[in-house]
């Protein structure tokens, strides 16, 4: 079993790609703290008018009492960045994890079985990988209808391919490992080599893919939410502000797009590190 | 008659390639007799690893048993259904594998890898219990108990296989095959694990199977040899009577192209290659490499022949 020393050892460790993956940890967790601290960190509610109404009619720019600006109702631009993290995080965990539970258990068995439930599977998988990510996800969101939980299920739609790919591909290496061999030579059934053998010697390619399907996830979360497809306006979301920022872009009011566009890229930035980093780690090659 | 823990009648393996169907193993007959250490010797290719693991039933697609009868134990191992044979397999009949740096998993710690052969074969269902009785194993086969929580990568090559011969023998199977266990090792440490190899058949009452390339490691430890050439058993039987008399042209090839201690011999070698199992010579195989061919040699296929206590398959002797 592994442990507590073990696991910060693994991560803390002097190892190649230390740097990037705690960078890119840090980042993850400032964002996870805004989140949860949201009510104390952010100074208005995230659809609270916080100018008088004589300015209300327009954006306002950032001054003392307004960081980041103010939109042309009225909202703090940092108050909701700092709500829309909820949001954010929620789908994108929700997405990475769900495409996760799918698409390694499948990877797992369609790689270890193979025959043919294994060229039926990767054919399907194939199929939906061959659809651009954005343009999968907003057709499936459409059907599904806008909300947040609805935006997670079609981001997982996207993914669930991308860990599929990357476990059977592993599997197929590992399954002819003389150690699997040797197993079998001892009488253990196929579950006991899947469960103790093949999956703990993918598992570092899992990790990986959550970071780069993370990554990725927050790209096209936020594509969803400049569609209107998770939360509707004016609930907090990077994505939705972007779009509402937009049309108050050639009035000069930078601030309501330039700020959001930060933190989505601040935030894939992180995933992206961590999952960088662990493949800097263990080798992984993350051809896709 | 001695009681035989093995019996193989017949037994063929194919390999169905997309160039061709290969007979790795073409008709083997014989017996192993209980408690003794038969190696089966021959140079890459003449199917003796193949006849290994079809003992285990374990032979890799595109390869296919197809035909003979594997009598181990009184059961015939061939019609046995998938379920029954994976609870023999490290129970009754083990098997050791040439590569001990990659047979262990390297990501689980030894104790766990043995405890896992006591709780998958239902001995125990409570892991410390296992790993007291991995501790057991390891200190049978001359490992330190407190090494059960090492990792592969902590051990030596020695040091691993022996971790894989006790997992091997944990449950004292009565047949432990042995695929060229010391090829990756050493020459002292290949002595090693050759003495616990025989002090463990000893000590369990095993037979052991020895899969080697080594004619001289094996005539060194076994009660018999079985000398293999494309497919076949060209010779078996007690290894004195084998080193000192080789009775088939190739057992005496191979046994002139191995080196003495004095250097006084001169190696000799057999001229030429084996032949392309997809297709293989009509008549005796060994016949295109064979200083003592003659007439029936390239017509027809010879038989077993009984020579006093062993088996030849060879026209010199079927008259």
């Amino acid at each position: 079993m592994p442990t507590i020393s073990g696991i910060t050892q693994q991560i803390f460790g002097r190892k190649p790609g230390r740097g990037l993956l705690l960078t890119g940890l840090a980042i993850i967790l400032a964002f996870v703290i805004l989140a949860v601290l949201a009510p104390w960190i952010a100074p208005y509610g995230p659809t609270e008018r916080s100018v008088p109404s004589s300015l209300a009619a327009s954006p306002q720019p950032p001054d003392r009492n307004h960081i980041m600006g103010t939109t042309e109702l009225g909202y703090d631009v940092f108050s909701r960045i700092v709500w829309g993290t909820r949001i954010v995080l929620y789908v994108v965990a929700f997405s990475a994890i769900l495409s996760m539970a799918i698409g390694v258990p499948l990877g797992l068995v369609s790689g270890f079985y193979g025959g043919k439930l294994d060229r039926i599977l990767s054919m399907v998988m194939d199929s939906i990988y061959a659809f651009p990510g954005i343009v999968l996800a907003l057709a499936v969101a459409s059907v599904l209808g806008p909300s947040p939980t609805n935006a997670a299920i079609s981001l997982s739609v996207v993914y669930v391919p991308t860990f599929f790919r990357m476990v059977r591909g592993q599997v197929l290496e590992v399954r002819e490992s003389l150690y699997v061999e040797a197993a079998e030579a001892l009488g253990y059934p196929n579950t006991h080599i899947m469960l103790y053998h093949v999956l703990p010697n993918v598992a570092p390619t899992i990790l990986v893919v959550f970071g780069l399907a993370a990554t990725d996830a927050i790209l096209t979360e936020a594509g969803l939410a400049f569609f209107g497809l998770t939360v509707s306006y004016p609930s907090p979301d990077w994505g939705l502000d972007l779009r509402v920022g937009l049309r108050y872009l050639d009035q000069g009011a930078w601030w309501a797009t330039l700020f959001p566009g930060i933190v989505i890229t601040l935030l894939a930035l992180g995933f992206a590190l961590v999952g960088e980093g662990l493949g800097e780690r263990y080798a992984i090659r993350t051809e896709r | 008659m001695v009681e035989s823990v093995v019996r193989l009648e017949d037994v063929s393996v194919h390999y169905y390639t997309f160039t061709g169907v290969v007979k790795a193993v073409d008709r083997v007959t014989l017996d192993i007799p209980r408690g003794e250490f038969v190696s089966f010797v021959g140079e890459s290719g003449s199917g003796k690893s193949t006849l290994a693991l079809a003992l285990l039933r374990l032979v890799p697609p595109p390869g296919r048993i197809v035909s003979g009868r594997i009598v181990f134990n009184g059961m015939d191992l061939l019609s046995l259904p998938e379920q029954k044979m994976r609870e023999l397999r490290g129970k009754s009949i083990s098997m050791v594998f040439q590569d001990p740096m990659t047979s262990l998993d390297p990501v689980r710690k030894v104790g766990e890898q043995i405890a896992d052969v006591y709780i998958e074969h239902g001995v125990t269902t409570d892991m410390e219990e296992a790993l007291k009785l991995a501790r057991e194993a390891l200190e049978m086969v001359g490992i330190p108990g407190d090494r059960v929580n090492y990792y592969p990568h902590q051990l030596s090559g020695g040091q691993r296989q022996r971790v894989l011969i006790a997992a091997a023998v944990a449950l004292k199977p009565s047949l432990l095959i042995a695929d060229e266990p010391t090829t990756a090792l050493d020459v002292i440490v290949q002595a090693k694990i050759m003495d616990l190899l025989e002090d463990l058949m000893r000590e369990l009452k095993m037979s052991v199977i020895l899969i080697t390339h080594d004619i001289a490691l094996a005539a060194e430890r076994s009660d018999r040899i079985a000398v293999m050439y494309a497919g076949r058993v060209v010779e078996y039987g007690p290894v004195d009577a084998i080193i000192e008399n080789p009775l088939h042209p190739y057992t005496r090839g191979l046994l002139e192209s191995a080196p003495d201690l004095w250097g006084e011999k001169r190696i000799k070698g057999i001229p030429g290659n084996p032949p392309d199992l997809r297709n293989p010579p009509r008549g005796c195989p060994f016949h295109p490499r064979c200083p003592r061919r003659f007439d029936p040699c390239d017509k027809d296929e010879p038989g077993y022949v009984k020579v006093d206590d062993r088996i030849v398959s060879c026209h010199l002797y079927t008259r």
